[in-house]
């Protein structure tokens, strides 16, 4: 078993077949260097129960193509993204600060399947972006391709 | 990974993300929302218009297999873009084609070769994705059909590379 300690002091024991899905823990073990306690100053506690529960789920995935487990993985893959925005944002922090390919990957594709068919408002609003385009540098954006602002799918709302 | 120029449109920005998960994000959208999203801000433009990033995009694209079927209509001949995984129909406006009485002779990797039936050594490569498309002129076309094949091949296969 391998602890791992959350910004907030909460220690978590994680089965080290289930944490070496992360590099950086995985380097850190194959140098010796995780005799005790891992201190995880980036990730507070709430991220980390996220990320522990991914890798446990994660722990057998070759086996599951051989026992044909793959579609609950990809149900509970579904399941798993199913958060709040700034909640996904502390979970792909976390993600690419421990090294977990595959989490990155998961959490990327949502994060750009909840921006595709925002306008640019929604988008700046959400991200918390300041404009700093002048008026004629985005107008020239807009007539090189009006038709990418344009169309039913595009949506306003930000959420 | 992204080069200096893009390192430091990453630090100049404003927003709760870190250059580097940005990329990531952005480099798995759609290219219509590209086109959008450059006018989001500077940091934004920077990163789409970027060279480093167009390729890792047409990479991850390619990685997720993402399919568009490009239909024909029968009587008006425009051209009509559909996503297999959703039920959106995208019209192609014709002023944003090439000529449109075209043909087309052959699609690789994303690009569409059209030839122009008036003037045959007149050519063009197509993105549908971008709409945006290049004229060829192709001074050693026989008006045989198989050797017009041929060279198309041959062409499209020179300069997929260049149109991105």
């Amino acid at each position: 078993m391998v602890k791992l300690k959350s910004n907030d002091d909460k220690e978590f024991e994680v089965e080290e077949a289930a944490v070496i899905q992360s590099e950086m823990i995985k380097n850190m073990i194959e140098d010796g260097c995780a005799t005790s306690v891992i201190p995880l100053p980036n990730i507070d506690s709430k991220t980390l129960i996220k990320v522990i529960e991914y890798l446990n789920k994660h722990i057998n995935m070759g086996k599951a193509a051989e026992t044909g487990e793959e579609d609950d993985l990809k149900e509970f893959d579904e399941q798993f993204v199913n958060m709040g925005w700034e909640e996904l944002f502390d979970v792909i922090m976390a993600a690419n600060y421990l090294n977990i390919h595959e989490l990155m990957e998961l959490c990327c594709q949502s994060a750009a399947d909840r921006l595709k068919n925002k306008s640019v408002r929604a988008v700046r609003e959400m991200l918390k972006i300041t404009n700093d385009l002048t008026e004629e540098e985005e107008q020239e954006i807009i007539n090189d391709a009006p038709w990418a602002f344009e169309g039913p799918e595009i949506d306003d709302t930000v959420n | 990974m992204p080069k200096k120029k893009l390192q430091k449109s990453f630090e100049d920005d404003t927003s709760i993300l870190p250059g580097g998960i940005l990329f990531s994000i952005l480099v798995r959208l759609p290219v219509k929302a590209l086109f959008r999203f450059q006018s989001v801000s500077m940091s934004w433009k920077t990163i789409i218009f970027d060279k480093n990033f167009r390729k890792a995009h047409r990479n991850q694209s390619r990685a997720l297999g993402r399919e568009k079927l490009l239909l024909r209509q029968r009587f008006s001949c425009d051209f009509v873009f559909r996503d297999p995984e959703s039920a959106q129909l995208v019209m192609m406006d014709e002023k944003q084609l090439f000529p449109t009485n075209s043909l087309v002779v052959g699609s690789c990797d994303g690009l569409v070769l059209l030839k122009n039936v008036r003037a045959y050594k007149v050519f063009a490569l197509w993105n549908p994705s971008t709409r945006e498309y290049r004229i060829i002129e192709c001074p050693y076309v026989s008006k045989k059909n198989l050797q017009v094949l041929v060279v198309c091949v041959m062409i499209l296969r020179l300069t997929i590379t260049r149109l991105y």
